[in-house]
């Protein structure tokens, strides 16, 4: 499902370059969910990224769904992140001006889903999520639960075939946590999605099909 | 664009947004003003409506044949210029215009000064006066010269206390003249044909046969069509070569000057005996322009631009959900656009509020001209009309691109992490 070759990254920023990620080689078959562990800055957040085409590597390649997925005008990767990704954000990365419901239409919206659908794909998606009585909300007006809830039914809503969480659960204490988690294993279970997800709680890493570490940008195991 | 969500904006950046509109607002109302001011010097107003198809010609000058002389007459135009000119199939009408100031007694036994203009039959084809009563007067009666008249909604209500007097007797300097017609009152800013006393034509022209076309008038005329100014110009110079081709042979003889005349009704203003000169007028205007428009528009760039600041990271999200730049830049301008619209509706209501608390001086900033001891009306259609809506639109277009498009892709270059992760 993605498939990463020899992927490098380096920032750049004035004259400070910082080696992100080094030859990376990773294989990641249609419905499995892995975890992405390591210390912090060792480069998960970018690897994340990268596989979902939120920034560009300056080596190797990257396939996605069977496709390359480097090079691509703008509006070709964002046709790619629109039907094939979902995001979930460790900070959740709601949208403050808009309500619960419009935040989980964003997707569709750029699918050009009439509205009555998109709204009602919303809140379904919703209610898989257990907030189907909070659509009219805005996400200022939720605890960190609810908000990474909403963000995951904005992540799945259209769909997507892979979903890609960084530390979806790092801003949530453990009871929440263990809900997120239960939402993101019946989506790979139930809709046999792929998922990738960055965590540092190894109970959770364990509970999924695969673990993948990394240290200081190389990939250990 | 998602009107809730601009109005949840609205609230939520309510500092930011009172500051923009208000800003907006008040670089609108400036240069609004600046347009009406234009607009009332040349816009299709009252009883000047056919402003787009007239010109004008006013001067004349006769130069001494023989060089070194120095000597030279210049005036208005006589009636017998108005004639060959009326004739030029580009001419639709053509009217010969005297004004000059007349005494008429009031029903105290005062006499108040009014002022009179001195005309033929076309004026009222020219100038599109309404009647309130009665009719303008005719060919029959300006050849007889008859005692009769047409008089403003003022003037007969100073007079008679009413505006239904046709018939009635009004009572000048020098003469008692049978009035014809009231015609509703139109403002003094149409220095063109405010007056309040029409006659017909009743002076004798004293004409030197040396320079048959020196008089007392200026000539109004109205084209077929707009675009026939220079085929006009161009036959008024071949007439005027014509004239002096037959006329100049002795050393006593005089050469005809018309310096290019006729002058289209935007251009005469700036006539100063032989060239036209609106370099100093440009200049103001585009100076206010500047002031009023650019550097507001500078500043709202960089206020927009700390604004597109705080929704980077929803750029960076809806990117990340399958949003296009294209997508986005459309979204930002468009609420931006929708925001500057508000403001400049509020600014044009600014702009008009100004215009009638200063329209004894406002219409006036290009010119010398005043209505001295008048009191200067401001007429709904000096300020409602197709020409202010598509200004106002065009400034409020202006802003909002220069002020939102900048900053927008500027900041839409990055990558999409950056943009998601990016600090207020
Ligand atoms: N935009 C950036 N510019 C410069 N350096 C960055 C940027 N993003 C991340 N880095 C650096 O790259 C390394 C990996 O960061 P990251 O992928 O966020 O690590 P992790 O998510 O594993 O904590 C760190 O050293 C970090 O400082
Ligand atoms: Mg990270």
């Amino acid at each position: 499902m993605i498939t990463l070759n020899g992927i490098g990254k380096v920032y750049r920023t004035d004259m400070i370059e910082t080696v992100a990620l080094e030859n990376v080689n990773l294989h990641i078959g249609e419905g499995e969910f892995v975890s992405i562990m390591g210390p912090s800055g060792c480069g998960k957040s970018t690897l994340l990224n990268l596989m979902g085409l939120l920034d560009t590597p300056t080596q190797g390649t990257l396939e996605i769904a069977g496709q390359n997925a480097l090079g691509l005008s703008d509006r070709e990767a964002a046709r790619l992140r629109n039907q094939t990704l979902g995001f979930v954000f460790q900070s959740f990365h709601l949208i403050p001006s808009l309500s619960v419901e419009d935040n989980v239409m964003v997707p569709l919206v750029y699918r050009g889903i009439p509205y009555a659908k998109r709204r009602q794909m919303a809140r379904e998606a919703l209610e898989q999520v257990g907030l189907s009585h909070r659509l009219h909300h805005l996400p200022s007006q939720l605890s960190g639960g609810q908000c990474q809830r909403v963000a995951i039914a904005r992540a799945v809503v259209g769909s997507p075939r892979i979903i890609l969480a960084d530390e979806p659960t790092g801003n949530l204490d453990s009871r929440m946590g263990a809900e997120v988690m239960d939402i993101l294993h019946s989506q790979s279970r139930d809709a046999g999605r792929t998922v990738v997800m960055v965590t540092h709680n190894e109970e959770q890493a364990r509970s999924t099909d695969r673990i993948v570490r990394f240290f200081d940008g190389r990939q250990v195991e | 664009m998602n009107i809730k969500q601009f109005l949840v904006l609205l609230r939520q950046q309510r500092l930011f947004s009172g500051i923009y509109i208000l800003c907006t607002a008040l670089s609108v109302a400036f240069t609004m003003t600046l347009f009406l001011v234009i607009y009332i010097k040349f816009g299709p107003i009252y009883p000047e409506e056919n402003r787009p198809r007239m010109a004008i010609l006013g001067r004349t000058n006769y130069v001494r044949n023989q060089p070194g002389s120095g000597e030279s007459w210049g005036s208005c135009v006589s009636r017998a210029l108005g004639d060959s000119i009326r004739r030029m199939p580009e001419v639709e009408s053509l009217t010969c215009v005297k004004a000059s100031g007349d005494h008429v007694l009031l029903p105290d036994g005062t006499y108040a000064a009014v002022k009179c203009v001195d005309t033929d039959t076309d004026y009222w084809r020219v100038f599109r006066f309404r009647f309130l009563g009665g009719r303008p007067f005719n060919e029959t009666e300006c050849e007889a010269k008859s005692h009769v008249c047409v008089v403003s909604a003022s003037l007969a209500r100073k007079v008679f206390g009413h505006t239904d007097v046709v018939g009635r007797e009004l009572t000048t300097d020098n003469q008692t003249l049978q009035i014809l017609g009231v015609v509703e009152e139109a403002s003094c800013a149409m220095s063109s044909s405010y007056a309040h006393l029409w006659k017909p034509v009743s002076i004798e022209e004293y004409t030197d046969s040396r320079a048959p076309y020196m008089g007392p008038f200026r000539l109004f005329m109205l084209l077929r069509r707009a675009s026939d100014m220079d085929a006009l110009r161009q036959r008024v110079a071949r007439m005027e070569d014509r004239i002096n081709a037959a006329s100049v042979h002795g050393p006593d003889d005089m050469v005809f000057h018309l310096w290019g005349q006729p002058d289209p009704f935007w251009q005469a203003p700036f006539r100063s005996n032989q060239n036209i000169n609106m370099q100093d007028f440009l200049r103001k205007v585009v100076s206010m322009l500047l002031a009023f428009l650019l550097i507001p528009a500078m500043n709202m760039c960089s206020m927009v631009s700390s604004r597109v600041n705080g929704r980077i990271s929803e750029m960076g999200i809806r990117r990340a959900y399958g949003a296009t730049r294209r997508r986005l830049l459309w979204q930002v301008l468009q609420e931006n656009f929708l925001l500057t619209l508000i403001a400049s509706m509020g600014g044009l209501l600014i702009s008009y509020v100004m215009m009638i608390a200063c329209a004894d001086w406002l219409p006036f900033l290009f010119e010398t001209y005043f209505c001295e001891g008048e009191k200067v009306s401001i007429h709904p259609d000096m300020l409602f009309s197709g020409w202010v809506m598509a200004a106002v639109l065009v400034v409020c277009m202006v802003l909002s691109l220069v002020s939102a498009a900048v900053p927008t892709m500027w900041a839409l270059r990055k990558p999409v992490t950056e943009e998601i992760n990016h600090k207020r």
